[in-house]
């Protein structure tokens, strides 16, 4: 455990998040990993807003969910426990000198803390808190309409397949029409220039997600969107949307970017040999089977010798 | 007699990827023969080779999906429309341009006898996209059932690789692999099949024989049979 004499303004601010929250619920709620992030997000961007957030200091990025505290629990006054439910995040038990830290930036992080205990004290699961934490600080429009197609696709029910199939006279047309517009949006609002890195993937994660729609799978759906988002927070996002990280942490991240691709793509890959298993024959190649054919011979002479 | 077919890569892209008269004869000649090999050189180079070519043609289809989405507003594609895509959102293709153009070609001659919506020919570049990782010798149970990988450990030739004439990438590997395959006991007779007649066939610059009479004359190989395509049919 750290020496008390090391906890400054960050360690007090998640310190602060998980005591005022016990105190406004009698200490009925728990938090868990995911809602102490947002919660320690939303108070840097209040104290953000107050010209104070370069006094605080704390670190973080963007990763699958919305900004996350980076750093060793015990460094920041907390301790994380995993329960069956997660990782319930709770205060060390320090008294308020412990932090060195001046008075008035005390003073701003106890009432950003009880403001956010009082606004979410009564919000149960994750949902809300992550929902509102992408509405307002999403850092491009792609990461949030992202999150809104991640949303569409969990309500989404299994067996509305074989109904639709049923009702179009046997046409497979799956939940295509209802993720196709959530796909359209996502390629026109990708940044090509500032993800550019997992550009590739991207295109071939909409190719595979387009045709597992046109069949319905909406367990392979869900799952590769996981996926997807987890290759993309750790190729693109932590690396783009970050606060106060060392840069060598950051360097490291560079460096591992292939390595997370590539899992991907093995991944993709696997969901790819489903769809395509699964898929309505269709001919389109076929009608253009000269061009196509010359072009594949060609490739394979070209790359070759 | 036991008769032993080694296949190069490009017969294994026939069987598997295209999908015209040359696969047929590619298919033909692999369901014909019940002991086509294919040596550890050749699976490997397939296996990169048809993934490159699968991942390159089914992202530029996807790309090019990605423009025609943005760029084109009607939501009819008219005759005027499809040209002003093959004019305008070709230019970028690369490898996919031949067979998208055909496409359009095809697209452009039904637009005059009936409605062609937008959203039509965003799904048939989906659906383009996907067929392009389809198996084309599925209904014969797929490549993998087609053919044999050859096992076994294959010990080097020096004699024979240093007489050797084609020096191509991976051909003379290839060449003393199939050499290995001739030499065992479990063939009498090897046929190495080859869409490659330039390095495996014919007479290169003012080489002194061909280079099929070199190889027949330096491995145990007895026969070249030349799959490549003519464009004859």
């Amino acid at each position: 455990m750290a020496d008390s004499s090391d906890f400054g303004p960050d360690a007090f601010l998640c310190h602060q998040v998980l005591r005022q929250m016990e105190r406004a619920s009698d200490g009925k709620k728990t938090v868990y990993e995911t809602e102490f992030n947002k919660l320690c997000f939303l108070a840097y961007k209040e104290l953000e807003e107050e010209g104070l957030a370069d006094e605080v200091r704390l670190p973080m990025h963007w990763y699958q969910f919305g900004m996350k505290v980076w750093g060793q629990p015990d460094a920041l006054a907390v301790l994380y426990n995993a329960d069956n439910r997660g990782t319930k995040v709770i205060p060390q038990t320090l008294s308020d000198s412990a932090f060195s830290l001046r008075d008035e930036l005390k003073e701003a992080i106890h009432r950003v803390a009880r403001q956010l205990a009082g606004e979410y004290k009564f919000t149960f699961g994750t949902d809300v808190i992550v929902d509102d934490s992408y509405d307002e600080y999403a850092p491009t429009p792609f990461v949030k309409s992202y999150h809104e197609y991640r949303r569409t696709i969990e309500e989404l029910e299994p067996g509305q397949q074989s109904l639709a199939n049923f009702v179009d006279s046997g046409s497979a047309k799956g939940h295509i029409s209802t993720v196709r517009p959530h796909l359209e949006t996502l390629v026109s609002e990708y940044p090509k220039s500032t993800y550019n890195e997992a550009y590739a993937e991207f295109k071939q994660w909409d190719s595979v997600t387009r045709q597992l729609a046109k069949t319905g799978d909406v367990d392979a759906l869900i799952e590769l969107s996981k996926a997807f988002w987890k290759m993309f927070s750790r190729v693109e996002l932590r690396i783009h949307h970050n606060v106060d990280i060392p840069s060598e942490t950051v360097a490291d991240w560079i460096m591992e970017r292939e390595q997370h691709k590539q899992e991907f793509r093995s991944q993709l890959a696997e969901y790819r040999q489903i769809a395509v298993a699964n898929r309505e024959q269709t001919n389109h190649l076929e009608q253009v089977s000269d061009e196509y054919s010359e072009t594949v011979r060609n490739m394979a002479r070209d790359e070759s010798r | 007699m036991t008769e032993g077919f080694v296949l190069d890569t490009g017969v294994l892209i026939g069987v598997s990827v295209e999908n015209d008269t040359h696969h047929n004869e590619c298919v033909e000649y692999v369901v014909e023969r019940s002991d086509c090999y294919v040596t550890p050189t050749v699976e490997a180079e397939f296996q990169r080779k048809e993934a490159e070519i699968r991942t390159t043609l089914s992202e530029e289809i996807s790309e090019h999906r990605h423009d025609v989405s943005q760029e084109v507003d009607q939501e009819v594609a008219s005759d005027g429309v499809i040209s002003w895509i093959e004019t305008n959102l070709l230019e970028s293709v690369d490898n996919a341009y031949r067979c998208l153009k055909a496409y359009y070609e095809n697209k452009r001659r039904e637009a005059r006898f009936r409605r062609i919506d937008k959203l039509e020919i965003i799904s048939d570049l989906e659906e383009m996209e996907m067929e392009t990782w389809e198996d084309a010798a599925a209904t014969h149970g797929g490549v993998s059932e087609l053919v044999s990988n050859w096992d076994g450990p294959i010990p080097s030739y020096p004699d024979v690789e240093r007489e050797l004439l084609i020096c191509e990438g991976d051909d003379p590997v290839v060449c003393i692999e199939a050499h290995h395959i001739a030499t065992t006991s479990e063939v009498t007779r090897t046929e190495l099949a080859t869409t490659n007649p330039v390095h495996f066939i014919r007479r290169v610059d003012d080489e002194d024989e061909t280079r099929e009479e070199n190889i027949l004359r330096v491995t145990e190989i007895d026969e070249i049979a030349d799959l490549s395509w003519d464009g004859s049919i």
